[in-house]
């Protein structure tokens, strides 16, 4: 009971009220003890087996972990999903939130993408996504554990699986226009053509579309130099109605879908043509560029 | 009066003054339905919170268990003393005790990033685990931890437990002492 008077330190209660605390575990702890042993899913007092907190990496030893498409939260801090498909299979639509990686061919991975995923915190699951769950992400995991990337999963049955099961989808936008703007001081123009066709000049580069190879740096140097200023893609076919859907791949569209998944936020796609050059001295590209 | 008398009487004065009682009940409250919330998880699975509390490696594996079962209880019962005010001295030194455990423990998570070996890839019992705390590892808990352990111990010092249990037990005591 507190009986200081009006100007007293209270001292006995501030000694009294360790007592009070000693008891208050006491009583606390008995309790405790008493209903873990009665409770149903009551833990043993000590603990004999270790804590299975980490374990061995399965892509360690070669084998795959899957992850079903249900279990898959792309919006889990704690997940991160990789699209190992090529850019414009991505940019018709990719899991929420996925990182474009694709798996060319005849190119190692993308280094930049190996470092971001090796600087993720400790126990970050990656998961890997294809088609079709199949050979792609397996190449694709398998690479990037070579790298030292863990905790790794390949998504199973892929983006099949994941439209099939209703989920959300993501699309990349590449806006169409019908053809160069007149004025083309300050944008930069790339030729999604084969090589040695057009010359270059100044305010347009080369980049032939190949689907087995992935931009050249040099060129994405170039592109990079001058970030600020929109890109249009340009080709010699007309762009069909659904260019992301139609195969083979235009190859404007394939270049612009590149260069979107690199970074590049400010592209179109030209949807006349170019005209072809004139070997009697007629109208020429370098023309149709003025 | 001499200087010293002064002093004492002043301090005396602002050590029982009646508004540290309205003060107390804030943080009382406050505090008590922060640790009830926190309590009440650990509670229902006693199993997570045993590997929560080894993600941090600071106890040897085998008596990780002793706390998990009583250290939820040990929170429950301060936090149902508290809001009730009853003992509300001595729960304050219950809280603060475990409040300094609290910032020990987040600031050694903090300091080590609970970094894994670079070969280690979690279960999904540990990923789970890490997941829930992976936000513990921040300053953000810490220093609401070293703010309750402030008022919890203001209120081991100034509350006189007026508003609440302690308080009525005391007025109905001196009714009877009265009649």
């Amino acid at each position: 009971m507190e009986r200081n008077s009006p100007t007293d330190i209270p001292w006995r209660e501030l000694g009294i009220a360790w007592r009070d605390a000693f008891l208050l575990v006491a009583v606390a702890v008995a309790a405790a003890f008493a209903f873990n042993a009665i409770r149903e899913n009551g833990i043993p007092v000590i603990r004999h087996a270790p804590f299975d907190l980490l374990g061995p990496c399965p892509e360690v030893q070669g084998d795959i972990s899957r992850l079903a498409v249900e279990k898959l939260r792309p919006d889990d801090p704690h997940v991160r999903v990789v699209d190992a498909r090529m850019p414009w299979d991505y940019a018709a639509g990719h899991v929420p939130g996925a990182w474009p990686m694709p798996m060319y061919e005849t190119a190692p991975l993308d280094r930049e993408i190996i470092a971001r995923l090796a600087s993720m915190k400790a126990g970050t699951w990656v998961v890997v996504v294809d088609e079709t769950g199949g050979q792609l992400a397996e190449r694709a995991l398998s690479a990037l554990a070579a790298a030292g990337v863990r905790g790794l999963f390949v998504l199973e049955g892929g983006m099949a699986a994941w439209k099939r099961a209703g989920k959300l989808l993501e699309t990349m936008e590449i806006p169409i226009v019908s053809e160069l703007p007149d004025n083309r001081r300050g944008i930069q123009v790339v030729d999604a053509l084969p090589e040695n066709v057009l010359p270059s000049s100044s305010e347009s580069v080369q980049l032939p579309f190949d689907d087995l190879l992935p931009p050249e740096e040099d060129v994405l140097k170039r592109l990079r130099a001058r970030l600020q200023a929109p890109i249009y893609v340009v080709s010699d076919r007309e762009l069909p109605p659904d260019p992301a859907r139609a195969r083979p791949v235009h190859p404007g569209w394939g270049v612009a879908a590149q260069l979107r998944t690199l970074g590049f936020s400010r592209v179109f796609v030209v949807r006349k043509p170019l005209l072809p050059p004139s070997p009697e001295g007629g109208e020429s590209r370098e023309d149709a560029h003025e | 009066m001499s200087d010293a008398g002064l002093l004492k009487k002043w301090v005396g004065a602002f050590w029982n003054h009646p508004a540290h009682a309205g003060v107390s009940l804030v943080i009382r409250w406050v505090v008590g339905i922060t640790f009830l919330v926190a309590a009440w998880p650990k509670l229902l699975a006693p199993e997570d919170f045993a590997f929560s509390i080894a993600l941090y490696r600071m106890l040897p594996e085998r008596y990780v268990h002793i706390l998990a079962i009583a250290l939820p209880m040990v929170e429950l019962f301060a936090a149902v003393l508290f809001l009730a005010g009853f003992r509300v001295r001595g729960t304050a030194v219950v809280m603060c005790g475990m409040l300094v455990m609290f910032i020990v423990a987040l600031a050694y998570a903090h300091v080590h990033q609970l970094e894994m070996p670079s070969c280690g890839c979690f279960t999904p019992a540990g990923a789970r685990a890490l997941a829930d705390h992976a936000e513990e590892v921040g300053t953000g808990l810490l220093w609401r931890d070293v703010a309750m352990l402030f008022a919890c111990g203001y209120v081991w010092l100034f509350d006189t437990g007026r508003f609440g249990v302690d308080g009525l037990l005391r007025r109905l005591a001196a009714r009877k002492e009265g009649k």
